[in-house]
């Protein structure tokens, strides 16, 4: 009975409680704010057309797959065609068939090969294949895009690339002129360069030894700055002023840079320096390292230079051994240096593309200021320096800042390596002070003229003629931009009677055509279109041609983002001063007196 | 754009750009600027308004330094420096727009053009006074596809196979592959498509809903009849009026069959009749009928006069009116009505048009056995095409140059000679061209039986009033209908209204004898704009919105090709079968021939024309195409990359900005692109020119939105299904977060939360679009919203269903 009321008493309580039940569809529950239904489509407001617009986002995101988007390329109004007479894409990789040669590295991506940068792992490689160079990317850290940049711009990828080869023989004959100390030739003839004895026996280190235990890195700048030198790399930029940033620039790491790139076609002194007293460069480096409180050195060399390759790392080597470099020396100061060989270009010898090249991109130059010595290599204060420049600074600690400065001319003291080459007696490379001139070079080391000169070209593809008329000016920074040429590396080309200038000035521009990094337009597309129209004047000129010439050359001049792109048109516009008649005889009368141009 | 000095208070910029320094006071164009230590000069002019021109800044990131554009001169500073990386000094002077800096840009944009081998807006389509969309059909050929070809076509030229047969092909002449070799036979190709449309019954264009208007076109020309398609196709119902007992006007009466054979104007005409437009010959303006009967009783809502030009003008030379002178329009009507004159054995033709070569080349076919044209200039004066001349003379017709006639000599009231007179070509007038001047005394006589004088050919707005017999003008009202002093009639050029705003007209009866296509091109702007006063519209309005008509700029990039492909010829009736016959010379395309030819266009498009950097600044520079570029020589042609699914890639168009390539490393971290080679065969491309698919890219698209150029471009695609898995949603609505354009949502309907076992696949876009279109399925099942609909149920059933709810149609059932 008591259970029969319970029952009903669970009954009529349930009787008035709201009903759970709904009459679905007529009557509907209310759902929780966070219920969540299907997912559906909007469209836009003409109740037609989706907004969807097949980005495949949702597609990509769905955890569960369920998502499946089909769609179409839009044919709007218009009908786009694309491929009418499009040819294949890149003409480097239809320089011959596929190739089939055997990787010399592991095919693995993991053990490729590294070598501290992406240019110089580069240099090993026989046959650069798509594996070989995603697994450089793998192991460098890059992109394959980036690696493949660098890979064509060396030039190293497809069959038909240049593999590195032997530098071309530098000419014998070494001088120092007379009444010139002897600065920079110093080894020559006598001290064994693979012998570090033999240096230190000259009196080699004894500079680098000397600073470290006597002079504070600011007196050292201070030295440098009162002796007067200035960059040998062409630019003459005064070397002082350059560590004095660098030295100043607060940083927890600084860098110095050797540039051994020597791009200059004919250059030798740098090759010559580093093959025959690498100790005097080694020292340099120490001495520019204490200066500025970098405890780190590269040198930036072109793996076709074998044999300074070789003799450098000897160097280093013994040098380690007798704890003249390394990163716990004695008196508190560490320094370390490292080779970085590269595969051979021309732009991999500016300053800011050497440091693009150690950060493992592409080596092109990149627009200053910042200037290295402030922001360089990984963002912190760098010193490049040339060869030559610090294979002088040895000697002017030994000596002092006085004893430099008085020697050469005032505002460019010291001596200077000039490679002289062409229709000269003895071509070779001479020591001889900066104000000397062209004239009593070749007299009185040069062996003399060959026959009578007709022209001179100052500093390779990038620099400037002289007229005979101009053999007697002082071969320094000033004297010589003033006549519109530069001092650049020093190598001097002496044309005979038998050289066209126009010739030799398309040739310097036909190497820059080739060589320019191809950022920016003045150099990339000017050079290119400019060496159409010099090859027009040569082969079948046309009314107008010269002035185009000239116009365009200033206009790259005034415009190219950096040394060496301004450089390119030098010998085309200092051609047009000097040889102006020679110029318009090509373009007016189709004429070359040395019958070196014509119908090709 | 010379800033000056301005009167604005040297105030500081009030946000901070990048710089964080100190602020610092400099000058740009002498103007003072307040900035931040650490901005750049680039920075400082913008924030002042001062445009400095560039192509490879990204904002945020580095500066690159590459286009070489946005060099500045800073006092002190040996030469220009670029504005995007150097920072701005205390005291600095800067100019941004001297002289030389206009000149170094110049240069070096004139340097870009020189090597992007692609080009903006296609010239031919400009040339053309219809503006047809050239490179589109002539693809569309390359493509096989005749039938959108077709289509394309006559969405601007409704009569391909007659224009293509008789035009002096303007578009030719402006065509950029000349600057290769020879331009591309647009006319014959237009000619082909025609021909192939009748030959395989391509389906006409289906006219628009009726409107329930009526208008009359005067006049069965060219322009009427381009008129009459292009109102027809609006829905509009047309009825045309025609003086000749057929329709065609000169293309029937004046155009001879040998050139355009009246099967092909008969055959073109087709799909008018069959939109239903009727058709009234027999009926001329003036004698029949005048524009207050169209108006008024008969019931037009408008009008459209394309009369045309078939007064032939007077040679006012003594003689004229002798028997055996008969003007070039009479002549060549009375052939083609079948009743031709007799012109005996010698004939003279006076001028040196397109008329004169057909009435000289009609009358060799007469019989004539002598036939000479006199032209008062030289051969390269003759306005006729040179390829007319050409076959004139090959079919006999001799050439008498410099020579113009002096008097009619006549006998027995018929003409037996013409008296000439030598002449000399003088100074150009104001047309170009070189005034002849006569050479006194030396007048010579020349034995002829029919001359037939071709100078030229104006307007007929006379009647021969058949009651009064005397002289009327077809327009006697005052205000109305307006000629010009060159007796022609005056409209507005952009609504083409005549004084009286329901007639409007076009072709050569406002123009004076032009040519077939100038008279299409304006009837069929006529017609848009009859067709806009005919729905009502405000007539000043159209015309203020009504988009510049002139030819857009086109700068100056040289055309370059590896290849030369001679151009195309093709087939001609020979010579000798031509005598005394009227069949058609030229053959026209083989199908092959027709296939080689469109494939050498150059398709001078591009998709990024309207947000092309390069462009405007070459624009801004005065690189125009007439100038021609300084540095046009060899250029690089690369393949495009058309694979990815959303950036369309074209290297021929890329200027090496290098923005790309930084935005896709140091901003997405994918890498795509790198520049690639040394030189200046730099390019910027994935590595190993690989296709955009095969690498790391994550389709952003940032990469195409900052391309200055077309290189990079975004496709553009559109939804066909959007296809749910209803089994496998988990319904996390993780699609409706990453959705960029809002496109989903959630139903608030939670019966559609539970996955039916009826049919697991579900298209969301069929869903969308109504019952209607849905087949049935379970997941149109029942969507209805909850009963307390809120927002976002309304707006679903807006979405759903078009704004019908399912509780409404339920409500309409019972």
């Amino acid at each position: 009975m008591l259970g029969l009321l319970k029952g009903l008493e669970i009954t009529a309580a349930h009787l008035f409680r709201k009903k759970v039940t709904v009459q679905y569809p007529e009557e509907r529950r209310r759902l929780p704010e966070r219920s969540r239904g299907l997912i559906r489509l909007r469209l836009k407001d003409d109740a037609a057309t989706p907004r969807c617009i097949a980005c495949t986002f949702c597609e990509q995101v769905c955890p569960s797959v369920a998502i499946k988007i089909i769609y179409d390329e839009k044919r709007a109004d218009k009908v786009w065609r694309f491929d009418a007479g499009a040819g294949p894409m890149l003409s480097f990789l239809n320089r011959g068939e596929k190739p089939v040669g055997i990787a010399p590295w592991p095919q693995d991506a993991a053990e490729a090969p590294s070598r501290g940068c992406i240019a110089s792992s580069l240099i090993d490689a026989g046959e650069l294949t798509e594996q070989l160079l995603e697994g450089l990317a793998l192991k460098n850290g890059a992109w394959v895009s980036q690696v493949f940049s660098i890979a064509t711009y060396y030039d190293q990828l497809g069959p038909g690339a240049p593999r590195p080869g032997e530098a071309p023989p530098a000419p014998a004959e070494r001088a120092t002129m007379e009444d010139c100390p002897q600065i920079l030739l110093t080894n020559h003839g006598g001290v064994d360069p693979k012998s570090i004895d033999a240096y230190a026996g000259a009196g080699g280190y004894s500079a680098a030894t000397k600073i470290i235990t006597e002079t504070p890195p600011s007196g050292v700048v201070e030295e440098i700055a009162q002796s007067g030198l200035r960059g040998r790399s062409g630019s003459g930029f005064p070397t002082g002023r350059k560590w004095q940033v660098a030295a100043e620039t607060l940083a927890r790491q600084k860098y110095i840079i050797c540039n051994a790139e020597e791009g200059d076609p004919g250059s030798f002194k740098d090759r010559i320096l580093l093959e025959e007293n690498p100790h005097s460069v080694i020292e340099g480096m120490i001495v520019a390292g204490y200066a500025i409180g970098a405890s780190q050195g590269y040198i930036y060399i072109s793996k076709d230079n074998r044999l300074a390759v070789e003799r450098l790392r000897g160097a280093i080597d013994q040098a380690e051994d007798r704890d003249l470099l390394g990163t716990e020396l004695p008196g508190g100061f560490a320094f370390s240096l490292e080779v970085v060989e590269v595969p051979k270009t021309f732009m991999g010898g500016e300053e800011t593309a050497i440091i693009a090249t150690l950060e493992g991109k592409r080596p092109m130059p990149s627009v200053r200021p910042p200037y290295p010595a402030e922001k360089g290599l990984r963002g912190m204060p760098t010193v490049v320096e040339n060869v030559e420049t610090l294979a002088a600074v040895p000697w002017i600690i030994k000596n002092g800042a006085r004893a430099f400065n008085q020697i050469g001319a005032p505002n460019a003291p010291g001596t200077k390596l000039f490679t002289l080459q062409g229709a000269v007696g003895k071509p070779g490379v001479y020591e001889a002070f900066m104000s000397t001139s062209l004239k009593k070079l070749v007299a009185e080391v040069g062996g003399g003229f060959k026959g009578e000169p007709k022209a001179a070209l100052v500093g390779s593809a990038g620099g400037g003629f002289l007229s005979p008329g101009l053999f007697d000016i002082p071969l320094d920074y000033d004297s010589l931009r003033e006549a519109g040429g530069d001092l650049s590396s020093g190598t001097i080309t002496v044309l005979g009677a038998d050289e066209c200038v126009v010739d030799v000035a398309r040739q310097c521009l036909a190497f820059f055509t080739r060589q320019s990094c191809g950022k920016c337009v003045p150099c990339r597309l000017g050079t290119w279109r400019l060496l159409d129209i010099v090859d027009r004047i040569c082969r079948d000129p046309g009314a107008g041609d010269l002035e185009l010439a000239r116009t365009l050359a200033e206009d790259i001049q005034a415009g190219a983002l950096c040394g060496l792109g301004r450089a390119s048109v030098r010998p085309l516009l200092t051609g047009l001063k000097f040889f102006k008649e020679e110029f318009t005889a090509h373009a007016a009368e189709g004429k070359c007196a040395a019958g070196k141009c014509g119908k090709r | 754009m010379s800033n000056g000095t301005s009167d604005r208070p040297n105030t500081l910029p009030p946000v901070r750009i990048s710089g964080t320094g100190a602020p610092v006071k400099l000058s740009i164009n002498g103007r003072e600027v307040m900035a931040y230590e650490g901005d750049t000069i680039l920075e400082a002019a913008k924030s002042v308004k001062i445009k400095i021109p560039y192509l490879c800044v990204i904002k945020g990131l580095e500066p690159f330094g590459g286009c070489r554009l946005c060099i500045v001169e800073v006092e002190g500073e040996e030469r220009p420096v670029p504005s995007c990386a150097t920072q701005v000094r205390e005291g600095m002077v800067v100019i941004t727009d001297s002289e030389e800096l206009l000149r170094l840009r110049k240069t070096y944009l004139e340097l870009l053009l020189s090597d992007h081998n692609a080009y903006c807006l296609p010239p031919c389509k400009y040339g053309c006074p219809t503006n047809v969309d050239i490179p589109a059909f002539i693809g569309l050929i390359a493509d096989g596809d005749y039938d959108e070809s077709q289509r394309v076509l006559k969405e601007n030229l409704p009569f391909p196979a007659i224009v293509g047969r008789v035009c002096p092909h303007p578009c030719e002449g402006v065509c950029r592959r000349d600057e290769v070799e020879e331009p591309i036979s647009i006319r014959l190709s237009h000619r082909f498509v025609g021909d192939v449309a009748i030959e395989k019954g391509f389906k006409p264009e289906q006219p628009a809903a009726a409107t329930g208007k009526r208008v009359a076109v005067v006049g069965a020309g060219p322009a009427g009849l381009a008129n009459t398609y292009y109102l027809a196709l609006k829905g509009h119902s047309v009825t045309i009026f025609e003086a000749l007992p057929d329709t065609g006007g000169m293309l029937r009466y004046g155009i001879p069959e040998y050139r355009l054979p009246k099967r092909v104007l008969n055959a073109e005409l087709e799909p008018l009749w069959a939109m239903g437009v009727e058709l009234k010959t027999g009926m001329a303006l003036g004698p029949d009928f005048s524009l207050d009967d169209l108006l008024g009783e008969m019931g037009f809502d408008a009008a459209f006069l394309g009369i045309g030009a078939h007064a032939s003008r007077a040679m006012r030379v003594e003689g004229e009116d002798l028997q055996g002178v008969i003007t070039v329009v009479d002549f060549l009507r009375d052939v083609a009505l079948g009743s031709p004159p007799d012109v005996g054995d010698k004939v003279a033709v006076i001028g040196g048009g397109f008329s004169a070569m057909d009435a000289a080349r009609v009358s060799k076919r007469l019989g004539a056995s002598e036939v000479t044209v006199f032209y008062r200039r030289t051969q390269k004066e003759m306005p006729a095409h040179e390829l007319e001349v050409k076959d004139a003379m090959e079919e006999g017709v001799r050439f008498s140059f410099l020579v113009a006639p002096v008097r009619v000599e006549g006998k027995d009231g018929r003409v037996d000679g013409m008296i000439c007179q030598k002449m000399e070509l003088g100074e150009p007038d104001a047309s170009g061209r070189r005034r002849p001047q006569p050479v006194p005394g030396s007048e010579n006589l020349v034995e002829l039986d029919t001359i037939i004088p071709a100078i030229g050919q104006m307007p007929k707005l006379t009647y021969i009033d058949v009651k009064k017999e005397e002289e009327c003008t077809i327009f006697p009202e005052e205000g109305g209908v307006a000629c010009t002093r060159w007796q022609t009639i005056e409209i507005n050029h952009k609504t083409y209204q005549t004084g009286r705003p329901q007639v409007f007209a076009a072709g050569d009866a406002v123009s004076g004898a032009l040519t077939v296509v100038a008279a299409i091109g304006g009837a069929k702007k006529a017609a848009w704009a009859m067709d806009a006063f005919l729905r009502g519209e405000d007539m000043a309005a159209y015309e203020a919105a009504l988009p510049e008509l002139e030819k857009p700029p086109m700068i100056s990039i040289p055309a370059y090709r590896d290849k030369k492909e001679a151009r195309q010829m093709t087939p001609q009736l020979p010579v000798p079968e031509r005598e005394g016959n009227f069949l058609e010379i030229d053959r026209g395309f083989s199908e092959a021939a027709a296939g080689v030819e469109s494939r050498r266009c150059l398709q001078c498009i591009c998709e990024g024309v309207e947000s092309c950097k390069l462009r405007r600044y070459s624009i801004g520079a005065g690189l125009m195409k007439e100038e021609g570029n300084r540095f046009a020589g060899v250029q690089h042609l690369y393949g495009r990359d058309t694979t990815h699914d959303f950036i369309q890639r074209d290297p021929n168009r890329c200027i090496d900005c290098a923005r790309c390539i930084r935005v896709c490393k140091y901003v997405t971290g994918s890498g795509v692109y790198d520049f690639t080679g040394r030189g200046a065969g730099t390019i910027v491309t994935p590595p190993f020119d690989r296709s955009l698919n095969e690498t790391d890219c994550v389709s952003c698209g940032r990469c195409a939105t900052l391309c200055p150029t077309g290189a990079l471009f975004m496709k553009e695609r559109q939804l066909v299904n959007w296809h749910l898995d209803t089994s496998r949603c988990i319904f996390c609505a993780d699609c409706v977060e990453v959705c960029p354009v809002e496109s989903l949502a959630i139903t608030p309907a939670f019966e559609l939360a539970t996955p039916s076992h009826e049919d697991l696949h579900c298209n969301l876009l069929d869903m969308a679009r109504g019952p209607d279109l849905n087949p049935a399925g379970a997941c149109q099942k029942d969507h209805a919203p909850r009963e307390n609909e809120d927002h976002a149920a309304k707006q679903y059933q807006k979405d759903v269903h078009g704004g019908e709810t399912a509780l409404k149609r339920e409500q309409d059932k019972q």
